[in-house]
């Protein structure tokens, strides 16, 4: 083989992708030739600053239990039940700290894994993520999204923008929640969503926390309304919405 | 007599990891990533009855990328549509700059591989970060196998020129 045979294969062979007759053939020709050697140790050279450069990373922690969740609700049967409590024992010890370390820093959460509401909500938060679900009316303008409510659901809830406070609002959409529609307004916090289902209510109830699949959920009920909110921000954060969301609906 | 769910997660969540990398380095965004990843394994499980058993990383990834490139015809379609400038990067394979690139931090080879073109960036992405083979590479590429040869050769050339490039940036911010 000559040179111009030899290089077009030469990165084949050093990926050990050649059969074994054209790699000793290459190996022949790489040992005569000083032009084709010195090829093979730039290719050698940049594989070399590819490997040690660019380490290859692992998933985010969240993101398995996150897409367990998903795929658990997407197979929504009660068959999965059992596979459902009997996960692998490094998440349970982790979701065991997780909610210990929630239990002693924040007394008013409760581990609320078998409220159906709170299931429901988050996987209506994980659809509207889905590309183009997120909202029927995209707007930030308060006044463009409320009536765009009122119209579609028999009550009329409080539409807010809290850009100031970094929770610009991005619009609403009509959702499905506790076997009736409700109005979902969608609010971001930078790369986050959250989804904030408002409802009526007749009685007053306190601020319950919750976490599900990597999300926190909040409910409570003020005004004659019930409030569920979920994202994947972090707790401090959320519960700076809330603060929000509360102040504006008082 | 497993369900379908237990199996699917035995089969395809050690490969997470794997998905995880492809869609980071396709979308170029770590919130994205995760998205477009659960979005791609609820594609798998509904696509599972269809999975032959084969290869379950290049089944899994194939979808991971379809799901990604949707996902850069909505959100960035310029992403799709950009040159590959070759002539621009010709005669940078001198053996100064192969000595630089030698000593090429990590931030500097990420920043490289980041602005090369899709096509390009996934080569490197799936030959050198998970060691797919060729045919593997063409299965999820859904290219031939001449094509990722051609395609991983001209990754290779772009991401050193890249660096080159990189480094010169550097060396005039420095001046």
């Amino acid at each position: 083989m000559n040179c111009d045979e030899i290089r077009p294969l030469l990165e084949a062979y050093l990926d050990g992708e050649l059969d074994l007759v054209h790699s000793l053939a290459i190996e022949q020709h790489v040992e005569a030739c000083p032009v084709c050697q010195r090829a093979r140790k730039q290719q050698d050279a940049l594989r070399a600053v590819i490997r040690a450069g660019l380490p290859r990373g692992a998933a985010l922690p969240g993101l398995t239990a996150r897409v367990r969740g998903a795929l658990r609700r997407e197979a929504g049967q009660a068959g999965e039940r059992k596979h459902l409590i009997m996960p692998d024992w490094r998440w349970l010890a982790a979701a065991a700290a997780v909610i210990l370390a929630f239990t002693v820093a924040v007394p008013a959460f409760r581990p609320l894994r078998s409220n159906p509401l709170v299931a429901e909500a988050v996987a209506n938060h994980v659809r509207s993520l889905l590309p183009g679900h997120l909202t029927d009316v995209a707007s930030t303008d308060r006044h463009t999204v409320k009536p765009w409510v009122a119209q579609r659901v028999d009550y009329s809830p409080t539409v807010q923008d809290f850009s100031a406070a970094g929770f610009p609002l991005m619009g609403a959409r009509l959702d499905y929640l506790g076997h009736r529609n409700v109005a979902a307004l969608v609010y971001a916090c930078r790369e986050h969503r959250i989804n904030v289902f408002v409802a009526p209510s007749p009685s007053e109830e306190a601020e319950r926390w919750s976490d599900l699949d990597g999300f926190h959920v909040a409910t409570w009920s003020q005004g004659g309304m019930k409030y569920v909110v979920v994202s994947d921000l972090s707790m401090p954060e959320l519960r700076g919405f809330t603060r929000q969301l509360r102040g504006a609906t008082d | 007599m497993e369900t379908p769910l237990v199996q699917f997660e035995q089969l395809m969540l050690p490969h997470l990891d794997s998905a995880y990398q492809l869609a980071r380095w396709l979308v170029r965004n770590e919130h994205d990533a995760q998205d477009q990843v659960q979005e791609a394994y609820l594609r798998a499980f509904r696509f599972f009855p269809q999975f032959r058993g084969a290869d379950g990383r290049a089944w899994l990834l194939t979808i991971v990328r379809n799901v990604c490139y949707s996902w850069l015809r909505r959100n960035r379609p310029a992403d799709l549509t950009e040159p590959f400038d070759e002539e621009a990067h010709s005669g940078v394979l001198d053996s100064a700059v192969d000595e630089h690139a030698r000593r090429a931090d990590t931030e500097l080879l990420t920043r490289a591989l980041e602005q090369m073109p899709v096509l390009f960036r996934e080569m490197i992405v799936m030959r050198e970060l998970e060691g797919l083979s060729y045919k593997e590479i063409a299965v999820v590429a859904e290219v031939p196998i001449g094509t990722v040869m051609s395609r991983l050769a001209r990754a290779r050339r772009q991401l050193q020129a890249e660096v080159a490039k990189q480094l010169k940036i550097f060396s005039d911010h420095e001046l």
